[in-house]
Formats: structure tokens, C-alpha cells, sequence
């Protein structure tokens, strides 16, 4: 619409600029003019006429004929007035363009079709005469006259990809998208700028229609199509298996390899799930074998922690080995570099060589850096179950982080006093809100536990902090069978948290159930909201109401009432789920 | 539905009755009751109401205190409240018989009024089959309240069955038809298509030739749901198009793209405002692509003139002399930020006289929520879409009130859900 007001506009622009340098605005055209501003259409159209009467191609006045009797719904009358005009002038593009426009919006597309067709003459080869007939048809809902429109200009322009654009927006909105998809083929592999178009509104389908787009652009199987697919797989949440789509298909000329993989990262940006991380390391490993220089080794660098981030050190080490090797890394990438390789070599427990790069290291490294990496060694080593070389690397280190570090330690010995003197030490608050909820959490499983030492409890401990849930979860509940009602149901609680993190929902309900006694008071409102939780997720509303109510009304002074009160109202539709704190 | 205007009739009855030595109606006998406070001290405000509505649907009965403590609640000290409340997460206060004396007294003394709550209202969201309870500021607080509405729609107005309800709330609806004038800018979101497709669909069932002729027979049956004694909320862009609707009989006020014809050029002249609720002598918006509708909003989100959103601040009234605009008013805030909606508030010059303003910006032209009569029943339109999300767009996450249990902008919206359960029946004598 923009467009075709601009082109109007163009045409018409002499014709006002005349009139204003040699004759000023008066008799009949100023009076319409003004009558139009007051919303007296009737006179401003009996004044455009006259105008019109003296000078049948006068600009303001067709332009302003054709505002008013529209809008009286008398458009009919004015086709005769722009048949006379351009009886007169038929090479004015203008004049034609009116007529086209307002003969598709009378519904009559013969007589469209004449004036397309006298315009197109004129201005041989260019899709606008058809656009304009086309988007006109459009506005008053005539998909049947806008194809005819499209089709004709293609036909007539005889190239494949002409007004494709259009064609495929058309066949979208008939609910043809295996259509729609013919139509962007052409128009990308005509001019790649239009991905970005075809993107965007192919990317808009409902999920119902993607499957028959992907189908659609398997089967074209063009470099274009698997182009098309990875980043709509990409757009629709499957960002590795998009990327993976795109690997064998970057575009050959570098600025366009780059301008794609920044739709990529675009895409990704914000999430953090592991899928996207994998993508995006992937994207920017991509990039480097079309980069030089530094800009290489930034896009390495970049990769090489999205791959640590997506947990998987194979790769970033990869990454991070030819980062050491380069000697166009800058200074500042290389620390960085280190930094990342300390922590993927903490990650797979090769803790001696993380230790011997962080003493190569620690020269150039910060106070608080020093501190930082010295606390991960430490709790490295105790994962080792070098307790004592692992307090012993904390040094001096008088921090609160230092004593959660050595309450931590002690917890992985067993050693369940002074871990808990340490942790009380470190208090609740920290940078790292969950930092702060863990110490609290594992400082309370100790009260509850009631003893001094328990080194079943730190191998267990041990095993969680390894990552091996599946042996934490038995060990801690067979240790809970040999302890006292409250240390035996804090347990159980937290096995069954941690069963539910291996979505075994089963035997999370199973622990909760047996946590949520009457002998262990202060377990009860959690484990019963745990219960809550899972029967809730299992679709047992009822009882996971009824469970909740009950855990309001027995136990007010609780700090989880506000959670089961809140998750009351979900369940109940009383607060939008997304909301959620279940 | 023949006793629902009653209490507003009799209002003014108890006004005058008040300024005599001895009261016409006098409060209950003093009995140990359950005191909702709804000050600094309520844990959830807008849950408070939804204790209150409950304990009248279970039969029991309570006392609205106008001005007391922020329009506190006097409820039975019932085992069901305590046990509502305590699940619910509101404040009580448990006060004894001499107590509850002592408050009659104070309230007595003061500008301030105990106004019975008997009877919860039968209540009505006039909303699309496909909305959901989180794109409307009102249904969001009948849920979070947990107060019972029905959801009512097109088929049900023209089926006439509005009088099956005491309250009715209207959806941010468009009642000019024109889809809130997104069509232009938004032309081919599956959203709008949907919506374009369901009024079509609703229009042909009903034999009308088109969206604003049903939405303006539907704005005719909401009025006369008013005339008949029903209570009327609106929020948003459902005020204004609402009148718009009504004082355009007879005038063609849609674009092109609603019924086929462009707006009449001359339609802000032939407007006929004696069929309007609230507004007068508003000039229409003819632009088909701008999302404005006429010059009644102070505001004009999305027009050329979009104003910045400032903070509207509510009228004190006098509890027994003007009960029932002190009853919409109850807050703990007396001033609130605004919010913006299609249609955010109302120009002063635009009202008709006799409109009550309950809240407006001081020093700005326009007002905020203003409240009135039409024949039997009342009408309460408050501007703006969601008083906790200022700049609501389209698509925008819904709002969370558990985020918001004290929000003063929602309280106005339950204040009027309430306000058809208080009757003075002894002023029936």
C-alpha cells in the first residue's frame, strides 16, 4: 500500500507543483479541497468535477475524486471521469494505476485486467502493474482475482520467480503451504534476501501444517530447500537438528555464510537448554572455517564453551587445544581460554592436571580468581576423597564461600559436626541464591540427622555430587532405615527429590509418602507437598487438592503454606499455570 | 430481578433517614464474628473478597464496613469462614460481642457505614467461547477470588437471557464490530482470523448481515438489561465502543472491512447520544487502520496523541450518605498508577452530566472510573486493560495476581462484584 501511495505520488507530483508555482490553489479546486477538510464530500465532489470539466488529467483533482466518492460509496461514478483522463494522457502510470485499483475494488477485473494490461506496456517486465492489481483484489477479499492477477504477471514477465513472493503469502493464506513452499523456493533461489521473508512467515504456520512444509522442502531437496529446513526446524525448537540441516549447505560467499549463522545465534539467543547450547557451538565452530586470524579464535572460543555448557568437554577440550596452538590468539582469549579447559579438566575429574594448569596460571590471575578456582581444586580433591589436600588448598581463604566450601568437605568425609559448624558459618545468604538454598538444605539434613559422623552419609553425599543419583538414591535410603524417625524421613524427602530429578516418579512418591509422619514434624509439610506435586503431575487434581489443604490447615506456621496455597490455585484454575510454581 | 435496584433506590432513603435522630435500619444483634480486615493488615485483599462471596453463597451473612479499616468485612465466626480463610491465606480477627458493639459504634460516630451483605449476585462475563480467563482483567480476579461467574456470549444476549443474571461484566469487547480495529495492522494472524471468523459465524446464526449489526443489537439488549435493574461493569475498550454502538443507530460507524461499506464521513454528526450510557458528543476516529475509536479516551494508546500514563487518585464520598460510590471506592490506596488499554480513560468534556466520577488524574481532563444510572439498574466503567500490567500488549504473558494479592487496581474491580450483594431490606417498610 506504502508503495503504491509513493508511486502515486511520484507521478502526481509535477502536476501539484505546477499548479502551485503558476496558478495558486482557487475557484473549484480550492473549494473541494476545503469542502473535503470540512467532511463535505458531496461538494468536494461536484468541485473536483469541475475541475475536472476544464482539465480532465489535473492530479489533485482525480486524486481527490477519487478519496471522496469511495468514500460516499460512489466509486462507480468515478471510473468514467478516469477513463476520460486517460483517454487523454495514456502514458500517465498514475492514471492507470487509479483505474486498476479502483476497477479490482468495484469487483470487476475484467476491466482491471485492461488497464493492467495497458500499464504493463508501458513498463514491460515490471511486476507492479500485477502487485498493484493483485493487493487491490486482496482488500476486498478476492483471493480467486489476486491469483488471476499474479498468475497473469508471471505469465506475461515469463520468468519462474516472478511476483513469487506474493504467490507464496497467497497460497499460505488459501492453506496450501506445500504451496507456499513452491512459491519461496523460487523467490529465495531468485534472490537469497528474501529468507529471511520466507522465515519469518513460513515460520508463523500452525504446528499442524509443519510437518507438510518440512515434507515439502525434503522433497524439493535443492541446497536452498535443506537451507529453508534447517532454519525452520531451527525456528520450531529443534535448533541441533537444524544447524546439522545447515552444515552441508552454508552459502559459498563468506558475507552470506556469516549473515545465515547470525539468524542462527539470533534464534538461540536467551535460551539455555542444551539443545540450543549444542547449536549454538556447532553455528559458531561452522563460522570459524570461513574465519581468519582472531576472529577465528573468538569463534572457537565461543564454541568451545557453548559445547562446555552443553556438557560435553570431548568437544570443547577439541576446541580449546587449537585455541592454545594458535599463535594469533590474543591474551585476553587464551586466559579465557585456560579458564574453560580448568574447568572442563575439573568436570571430568583429572583434577592433578587442573591443579598443575591453575599453578601455571596463577600468576596472572586476580585475588578473587585465585580464591575461585582454589575452592573448585578444593572440592575436587574431596570428590577424590583427598579431604585434607582439599582443605589444604583453601589456604588463608577466609571467605564466606570458603566456609560453605569447607562445610562441604566435611559432609563428603562423613564428618557431620564440624560440617555443620562450618555451614552455619557460611550462614544463608550468598552471591548465588542457589548456593544459598543447597547450604541451608544440606545443613538441615544434618540436624535432622542427629549424629556426629556418618560416613555412609558422605559416600552417599559423594556419589550425588559425582552425579550418580542412581547410587545416591539407594544408599540414602538404606542409611534412613538405620536412623531415628525425623533423620529418617528428612532422607527419604531428599531421595525422593532427587528420584524425581531421574523423573522416577514412582519411587518419589513412594519416599514422600513414607517422609510425610507424624514423627517427623518438621519433614511433613514438604513431603507432602512433594506428594501434592507428583499426583498432581500425574493428573490426580483431587488428591493433590486435598493433600494441600490439609498440609495449610495442619501446619499454618510452615514456610511451604504459600507454595501449596499457590499451587491450590492452579491446580483449581484459579491462577494462570504458566505461573506456576509446580 | 425486581428487588436488585431496590437497594440503590433505597440508598438515598437511608441518606435522609440518616441525617434524623434514630436510624430506620439498625445492625444486627451483636453475635462473636470474624472481622476481615482489609488495611495495611490484610494478607490478600483481593482474596477477601472471594470469602465474603462464598459466605453468602452458603447462606450465611456478613456486613460491608464502608469506610471502616479500608472496607473491611464483618463475617460470622463460622467454622466454614475460619477454615476458607486459612486456606485461602486471608486475615481474620476473631472479635467477641462486645466487640462487634463497640465497632457498630465507632462506625456510628464516624463517616463511615455497615451495609449488609445478604445474598451473593448471580454473575455474568460477557466473553468469547474461545477466550481464556487470563486475557481479561475481571475474569483474573473472579478466578484468583474464587468467585462463581458464568460465561455468557452473543447467543445468549440475543437470546435474551441476560435477566438470568444480576451482574454482568463485558469483556474488553469491541461493540462498533470492527474486531478493536486490529485488522489492518494484524491482517493475517491466525488470532484475528479466528476472531473474524467466530462473530462472522455468530452474525449469520443469528440472521444479521454482519459483526456491527450484531454487536449493536447486543449493546441494545446490554442496555436494556441496565433499564431493567441489572448491574453493568466494563473495563477498557468495551466502555466507549459500547456507547459508541448505542448512539450510533441508524449510522454506519464501521470500516469497510467489518460490513462492507466504508464509516459514514458524517457519522460523528449523526451520532444520537440520548441512547448512550455515559458519553456525549465524541467525535469518531474515521481512520479504519488506527486502533482508536473516537476522542472519549484521554489516553489514545495507539494514536497519534498517546498521552503518558500518570496515577489516578479516588474520591472520598460520604458512606451514608453516598453508600453505593463509597462501596466502589473501598481501597487501601487512595492513589493508584494507571494503566493503559485500548481505550485507558475518559475525557470529562465526553461525560454526560449526571455521570459520577469516583477517580481521576488531578490536573489532567481526563477521569478514570466513573459510575452512573440508566432507568432501573447501574453502570461502573473503569478504563484500562489491567491495572498490574501497565502496558499490556497483545500476547503478553498473563498476568500472575498470587504476585499481586494486594493490588489496589483490582480491588476497584471487586469492589463492584460485591456491591449487588449489600440490601437494606429493612428500608423496604
Amino acid at each position: 500500500m506504502t508503495r503504491r501511495l509513493l508511486l502515486l505520488a511520484l507521478v502526481f507530483a509535477p502536476l501539484p507543483l505546477r499548479a502551485q508555482r503558476g496558478t495558486p490553489v482557487t475557484g473549484a479546486l480550492a473549494i473541494a479541497l476545503s469542502a473535503e477538510r470540512r467532511g463535505d464530500l458531496a461538494m468536494a465532489a461536484e468541485n473536483f468535477r469541475k475541475v475536472l470539466d476544464e482539465r480532465p488529467t489535473d492530479g489533485q483533482a482525480v486524486l481527490g475524486l477519487s478519496r471522496v466518492l469511495p468514500a460516499m460509496d460512489r466509486r462507480a461514478e468515478l471510473m468514467p471521469v478516469l477513463g476520460r483522463a486517460i483517454a487523454r494522457d495514456s502514458g500517465n502510470i498514475g492514471l492507470l494505476a487509479l483505474a486498476v485499483r479502483h476497477w479490482a475494488l468495484l469487483g470487476n477485473q475484467d476491466s482491471a485486467a485492461v488497464y493492467v494490461d495497458r500499464w504493463a506496456r508501458l513498463v514491460e517486465g515490471e511486476e507492479e502493474p500485477f502487485r498493484e492489481w493483485a493487493l487491490s483484489a486482496l482488500e476486498i477479499r478476492d483471493r480467486a482475482a489476486a491469483r488471476r492477477a499474479l498468475e497473469t504477471g508471471r505469465r506475461r514477465i515469463a520468468h519462474p520467480a516472478a511476483l513469487a513472493p506474493e504467490l507464496a503469502q497467497l497460497r499460505q493464506a488459501e492453506g496450501d503451504p506445500a504451496g507456499a513452499v513452491g512459491e519461496w523456493l523460487r523467490a529465495v533461489e531468485n534472490a537469497p534476501t528474501y529468507r529471511a521473508s520466507a522465515v519469518l512467515l513460513l515460520g508463523a504456520v500452525p504446528p499442524t501444517d509443519r510437518p507438510t512444509i518440512l515434507a515439502a522442502l525434503a522433497e524439493a531437496g535443492s541446497d536452498e530447500a535443506r537451507r529453508l529446513r534447517g532454519l525452520l526446524r531451527l525456528k520450531w525448537g529443534e535448533a541441533e537438528a537444524g544447524v546439522v540441516e545447515l552444515e552441508g549447505v552454508m552459502p559459498e560467499a563468506t558475507n552470506a555464510a556469516v549473515v545465515m549463522g547470525r539468524m542462527v545465534l539470533d534464534e538461540v539467543k536467551g535460551r539455555r537448554d542444551v539443545d540450543a547450547r549444542r547449536a549454538e557451538a556447532r553455528m559458531h565452530e561452522l563460522l570459524a572455517t570461513r574465519q581468519a586470524g582472531e576472529a577465528r579464535v573468538r569463534s572457537w572460543m565461543e564454541s568451545a564453551r557453548a559445547w562446555a555448557d552443553a556438557g560435553d568437554e570431548a568437544s570443547a577440550r577439541r576446541l580449546l587445544a587449537l585455541i592454545a596452538a594458535d599463535p594469533a590468539a590474543p591474551e585476553g582469549v587464551a586466559t579465557s581460554a585456560a579458564n574453560t579447559l580448568l574447568g572442563v579438566l575439573l568436570s571430568e575429574g583429572d583434577v592433578a592436571e587442573a591443579e598443575a594448569l591453575f599453578l601455571r596460571l596463577e600468576p596472572g590471575l586476580t585475588l578473587d580468581e585465585r580464591d575461585r578456582d582454589r575452592r573448585r581444586l578444593a572440592l575436587a580433591w574431596a570428590l577424590q576423597g583427598s579431604f585434607a589436600r582439599g582443605e589444604q588448598m583453601l589456604g588463608t581463604d577466609s571467605s564466606v564461600a570458603s566456609f560453605d566450601v569447607r562445610g562441604r568437605i566435611h559432609a563428603l568425609a562423613g564428618e557431620l559436626a564440624p560440617a555443620s559448624e562450618w555451614l552455619r558459618l557460611a550462614g544463608p545468604y550468598d552471591d548465588e541464591r542457589l548456593q544459598a538454598v543447597e547450604r541451608v538444605r544440606l545443613l538441615a539434613l544434618i540436624k535432622a540427622i542427629g549424629r556426629d559422623t556418618l560416613p555412609a552419609f558422605g559416600a552417599a553425599l559423594t556419589a550425588l555430587e559425582r552425579g550418580d543419583t542412581a547410587a545416591a538414591v539407594p544408599a540414602l535410603v538404606g542409611l534412613a532405615e538405620t536412623l531415628e524417625p525425623p533423620g529418617a524421613a528428612a532422607l527419604r524427602l531428599f531421595a525422593g527429590d532427587l528420584a524425581v530429578a531421574r523423573s522416577d516418579t514412582a519411587r518419589a512418591l513412594v519416599l514422600a509418602t513414607s517422609a510425610d509422619t507424624a514423627a517427623a514434624p518438621a519433614t511433613a509439610p514438604s513431603a507432602r507437598l512433594l506428594r501434592a506435586r507428583l499426583l498432581a503431575a500425574r493428573g490426580d487434581t483431587g488428591t493433590a487438592t486435598g493433600l494441600l489443604e490439609s498440609l495449610i490447615l495442619d501446619f499454618p506456621e510452615s514456610a511451604v503454606v504459600p507454595e501449596a496455597r499457590r499451587m491450590r490455585d492452579v491446580l483449581r484454575g484459579r491462577l494462570p499455570n504458566g505461573g506456576a510454581g509446580s | 430481578m425486581s428487588t436488585r435496584r431496590e437497594f440503590v433506590r433505597l440508598a438515598g432513603t437511608a441518606a435522609a433517614a440518616a441525617a434524623f435522630p434514630g436510624r430506620i435500619w439498625s445492625p444486627r444483634p451483636p453475635l462473636a464474628s470474624f472481622l476481615v480486615p482489609m488495611d495495611e493488615g490484610q494478607a490478600d485483599h483481593l482474596k477477601a473478597y472471594g470469602l465474603a462471596f462464598r459466605a453468602l453463597e452458603r447462606g450465611e451473612e456478613g456486613e460491608w464496613l464502608l469506610n471502616y479499616r479500608s472496607g473491611a468485612f464483618l463475617l460470622p465466626a463460622s467454622e466454614a469462614v475460619r477454615r476458607d480463610a486459612a486456606l485461602a491465606g486471608i486475615t481474620l480477627e476473631p472479635i467477641g460481642p462486645g466487640d462487634v458493639a463497640a465497632l457498630h459504634a465507632e462506625i456510628e460516630r464516624s463517616n463511615a457505614d455497615a451495609v449488609p451483605l445478604e445474598k451473593a449476585p448471580r454473575v455474568a462475563v460477557y466473553a468469547p467461547p474461545n477466550a481464556a480467563p487470563w486475557d481479561d482483567a475481571v475474569t483474573m480476579a473472579l478466578e484468583y477470588a474464587g468467585i462463581r461467574y458464568d460465561r455468557i456470549w452473543d447467543l445468549e444476549v440475543m437470546a435474551d437471557r441476560l435477566d438470568d443474571w444480576d451482574w454482568l461484566h463485558l469483556h474488553h469487547e469491541d461493540f462498533t464490530g470492527q474486531f478493536s480495529k486490529f485488522v489492518v495492522n494484524n491482517a493475517g494472524a491466525p488470532w484475528l482470523q479466528q476472531m473474524i471468523e467466530l462473530n462472522q459465524s455468530t452474525a449469520r446464526q443469528v440472521g444479521l448481515a454482519d459483526v456491527p449489526a450484531l454487536k449493536r443489537a447486543v449493546a441494545q439488549r446490554i442496555a436494556g438489561f441496565v433499564e431493567r435493574g441489572g448491574f453493568l461493569f466494563a473495563m477498557c475498550t468495551a466502555t466507549e465502543t459500547l456507547d459508541l454502538a448505542l448512539a450510533s443507530a441508524g449510522t454506519d460507524i464501521a470500516a469497510a472491512y467489518a460490513d462492507g461499506t466504508p464509516m459514514d464521513p458524517l457519522a460523528s454528526a449523526r451520532m444520537d447520544w440520548g441512547r448512550a450510557l455515559a458519553f456525549t458528543g465524541a467525535q469518531l476516529e474515521q481512520s479504519p487502520s488506527m486502533a482508536v475509536f473516537s476522542d472519549i479516551d484521554g489516553h489514545q494508546v495507539n494514536g497519534i496523541n498517546r498521552q503518558p500514563l500518570g496515577a489516578f487518585s479516588l474520591f472520598n464520598f460520604s458512606a451514608k450518605i453516598d453508600p453505593v460510590p463509597t462501596m466502589l471506592v473501598q481501597n487501601h490506596r487512595e492513589v493508584i498508577p494507571d494503566f493503559y488499554g485500548l481505550t485507558t480513560s475518559f475525557m470529562r468534556a465526553r461525560l454526560k452530566p449526571g455521570v459520577t466520577v469516583l477517580a481521576d488524574e488531578p490536573g489532567a481532563p481526563w477521569t478514570k472510573y466513573i459510575h452512573g444510572e440508566h432507568g432501573q439498574g447501574t453502570w461502573t466503567f473503569y478504563g484500562g486493560h489491567d491495572p498490574e500490567d501497565p502496558q499490556h500488549g497483545i500476547g503478553d504473558a498473563p498476568t500472575d495476581l498470587s504476585l499481586h494479592p494486594h493490588s489496589p487496581g483490582y480491588r476497584l474491580i471487586l469492589n463492584n462484584v460485591l456491591f449487588p450483594a449489600a440490601k437494606k431490606k429493612e428500608l423496604k417498610t
